[in-house]
Formats: C-alpha cells, structure tokens, sequence
C-alpha cells in the first residue's frame, strides 16, 4: 500500500479511533500509521486539542435557580400522576369526561354532576402547579387572546362546514374536530387579527347548565405568528399530556393553553382549571 | 364520595434527583442546539418534566443520562424543527477533499496551544462561532461525542439514527469546524496561508476571507459539495 493512499485510509479512521470506536487490530494499524507519519500525527493531537477546547466552550453550568425550578416541576408532573391515577381508580381511565359522557346509561344530568365533581376535584388539586401563575401577564398576544374571550365578537361562521371554509382567510386548516368529539359543542367562529396576521377565533360551550364552560380558541398559521418565543415568558409552563406537549398558563384570571401540530397553533383561553384546559388542548393531537 | 383530598407530594424523588444530576450537561447542550440561554432553560424543563412523565419506561441500571439526553433531543426536534433532523447525509464514498491532508503537519501545529491540550486562545474563540454555524445534525453529533463522550451506540440511539449516520456526521462535523478553525487562524495570521485550492467545504480556494466558511444547513452543505464536485 502507498503511502498516500495509506494515510487516505486512516484519515476517516483517526475519529473513530480517537473515539476508542475501532477494533483492536485497526486500533494497531492506525498506531503504527501514526507513529511514522507526521501528518496524521499532527491530525490526531489537533483532533484532540479542539476536543479540549469544546469541552470548555460547551460546558456551561445552569443558571442558579434552575435546579430548583425543574425539581418543583418534576414534582408537580409526579403529583399530578398520583392524582389521575387516583381519580382513574375511581371513575375508570382517562379521559374521564369522555367516558362519562359516552356512557349510555347515565342520566344527563348525573353526567353534568359526575364532570362538575371532576373539575372541582382537579382545581382542588393544583395547588402544587407553578408559581408562573404569578408572574406578570403584560404579553400583548395573551391580552388580545384574553380580551377575544373575555368579550367575544358574534360568530360568523355556526356551522361546521362554515368553520372550517375559514381555512381560507387563515390559511391553515381549521377543524378541530376533537374538541366535538370529546363533549365541547362548536358556538361558532370568525377571522380575527392576530399579530397582523389572521387566525379563526373558534368558541365553544363545554359542559351543561350552571356548570357550562365558554373556551375560545384560536387557530393560526404558526409559521407565520411565533407564539413560541411570547410564551418562552414566565405566563406559561409546558407540560406532557400523554405523549402531547402542551404549554399552559393564566393571564387576567383566565386559563390559557397552547398547543401545535403540523404547523398549526391553537392557543385557548378559558374558565376552566389548568389541568382541565391543558387536558382540553392536548386533543388537537387526538385527531384522525 | 370517594376522598380526593391531595396526598402531600414527595419532597424528594430519587428518579428526579438523579435525573438533575445531569442538569448541568443537558443544559450546555440545550445551549448550543437552541443558541439561546432563555430557549435553553425551557427546552431543559420540558425534557426534565417529560422524563418524570414516562419514568416508568426507562429501564433502571441503563443508561439515565443517554435516555435523557434522547428525550432532549426529541423534545427540540418537535419544538423547534417541525420537520425534523434532516436524516439523510450525503451518502457513498467521500469526495470530501477534507478529508485527507488538507494542510500540512506544521501549520496543524500551529493552531494547538502548546501549553494544554486545547487549541490557541484566539483560535478557540472561533470554535464557538464555528460550532453555532454547523447544521444542527452535525452539531449534535460532535458535542455528543466531544464533550459527553458518548459512544457511537449511544449518540445512534439518542439521534435516532444508524451508527454509520453518527460516523459520517462526526466526520463531516469535525472537518467543517477545522476549516473554520484554519480559514480564522489564516485570517489572523496565526498561519501562513499555503496553497490548498479547494480544501475548503464550500468549494472555494482557501485562501479567502474567514467569513461564510461553514453551511448553516444540509441543505446548504450538499449545495456546496455538488458545486465543489
């Protein structure tokens, strides 16, 4: 073997071989090769010296503060668990209120009860979520988002097929379907501003009689709005539902929930409890 | 009337308490994968929080501080690059003409600080614009390798890729960063500039200005490669 193609051979080898990756008898090889050939000897210590100096470019040690604020949200997540289970030995599994709700033989105003002792029991049990909620709710889009729940303009769009022609103003799908599914029945929507941008602002009833729930929620292109560097703010805090992340929060009393699939934003806003509306928006990823 | 009153949470738990003692190294690469120390935090807390969520999945006595890691990476991938890594590097026999003896034994001397095992003090301060240039893939690879020294095996199943994918991404990722390393120490008159048409992974004479040497995406790098073949 030549020289040259010698030192070609062991040029793709030196990082595995730096890496402790290559086997015994090519570790040999690379040895000897590097032993009587000054170019790849050179490559090997400067290999090793960007190492070096990655290490200390890399390492960076986590801000004080953090640790403790990912031990309280690890121990709220694990809270929480305890939690469900405890009400899925009760009631049967999550989701409890689709279940109830399906349930064939139940009166409806027994199922009206059974969800009305669900969200009283799960806003009893938030105590250990988040001290974000005290944070400040200055963030323009939470307070537009707010303001279009708190004071909703009439629907033009009731039906359906009306909701989701609103594709073409917002230029994203829009039909959040599960949200039906799963026991909110659809008010209606309209195009809103968002950011100059346009998204559907859809609302929803959830519930029955005096426990009945107004939720808005509104969905936009979230290529062109990025929601995502507003709430990297102290108003919300992600959280794992199933294998959906969602990010919740508060703003002006009200709760606020986000989350994104495929491109597509859906931030809600409603009376409900935290666990309940991030429970709620995790279920754009139910759909199809 | 089934009781619901809340069972004091546990103060400490010993999955969490090991987890955070790898905060620190989560975080340094959080900090490079999302170049932003805000992003950084964020990315953390949610891959802590989502460990705690599927903690019954990860079998004890493996490895914590991979499958954390894993779950690091997922996390960004579906936060922040919808589309995902790009799985797909350019594949077959390198054509890379970085890959072999792209400039001579002395000028490699030239750019290591014979003090330590690091490279010159202003040659390094490149390694940090150098790393943040990288495509993401490539970034990943070389941090995970470098700085964790994981093992192929690990860094495979952590980027959910073949350990053939994790070699090549080494590879490349650590020839980019020389280039930048060598076109700065040039630039910086740390070396002299020696006559290497072409070495360089943009395709151009390696001679030129510092500035642009390292493709910000795949995209961007196989651009360059089929205009450098």
């Amino acid at each position: 073997m030549s020289r040259l193609s010698a030192c070609r051979d062991s040029a793709r080898a030196l990082g595995p071989y730096l890496d402790g990756e290559c086997d015994p008898a090519q570790m040999i090889e690379i040895d000897e090769h590097v032993s009587s050939c000054e170019t790849c000897r050179e490559e090997v210590q400067l290999l090793r010296a960007t190492r070096g100096s990655m290490k200390r470019v890399v390492r960076s040690p986590a801000p004080a503060g953090l640790s403790e604020r990912i031990g309280n949200a690890m121990a709220a997540e694990l809270a929480r668990d305890a939690k469900s289970s405890r009400l899925a030995d009760e009631f049967g599994p999550a989701p409890l209120m689709v279940r109830l709700a399906s349930g064939r033989t139940m009166a409806p105003i027994a199922v009206a009860a059974a969800i009305a002792l669900f969200w009283g029991a799960a806003a009893r049990g938030t105590a250990a979520v988040t001290k974000e909620e005290h944070a400040g709710f200055g963030d323009e889009l939470l307070q537009e988002l707010v303001a279009e729940h708190s004071q909703p303009l009439p629907p033009e769009a009731v039906t359906p097929q009306a909701v989701r022609g609103l594709e073409r103003y917002v230029g994203v799908p829009v039909r959040p379907m599960s949200f039906e599914r799963n026991g909110a029945r659809l008010v209606g929507g309209r195009v809103v501003p968002l950011r100059s941008q346009r998204a559907a602002m859809l609302q929803y009833i959830v519930g029955t009689g005096d426990e009945a729930r107004r939720v808005s929620v509104l969905v936009y292109d979230a290529q062109k709005i990025d929601v995502g560097t507003a709430m990297s703010g102290s108003n919300f805090a992600p959280r794992a539902v199933g294998t959906a992340e969602v990010q919740v929060g508060r703003a002006k009393g009200y709760s606020v929930a986000a989350a994104q699939r495929e491109g597509v934003g859906y931030l809600m806003a409603s009376d409900l409890d935290q666990d309940k509306s991030a429970q709620l928006v995790a279920m754009v990823y139910d759909d199809r | 009337m089934p009781n619901f009153s809340e069972a004091s949470a546990p103060k400490s738990d010993a999955f969490a308490d090991e987890a955070l003692t790898y905060l620190d190294a989560l975080y340094g690469v959080a900090c490079k994968l999302t170049r932003n120390p805000t992003e950084a935090e964020d990315l953390v807390q949610d891959a802590f929080v989502k460990a705690m969520r599927a903690r019954d999945q990860f079998n004890a006595g493996t490895n914590l501080k991979a499958w954390l890691f894993r779950i690091l990476t997922n996390t960004f991938i579906n936060k922040y690059r919808r589309g995902g890594l790009e799985r797909s590097v350019l594949d077959g026999p390198d054509a890379d003409p970085l890959a072999d003896g792209w400039v001579s034994a002395s000028t490699m001397r030239q750019l290591r600080d014979p003090e330590t095992i690091a490279l010159m003090p202003l040659v390094e301060d490149e390694i940090r614009r150098a790393l943040d240039a990288l495509p993401a893939e490539f970034r990943l690879a070389v941090i995970l390798s470098d700085v964790e020294e994981f093992s192929y095996n690990e860094i495979a199943e952590i980027m959910g890729c073949p350990v053939g994918t994790v070699m090549s991404r080494l590879h490349r990722g650590r020839k980019l960063l020389q280039g930048s390393l060598y076109n700065h120490a040039l630039a910086l008159g740390i070396v002299k500039g020696e006559e290497h048409v072409g070495v360089r992974a943009d395709g151009r004479a390696s001679a030129g200005k510092p500035e642009g040497t390292t493709p910000s995406s795949l995209a961007e790098y196989r651009a360059r490669k089929r205009g450098a073949a």
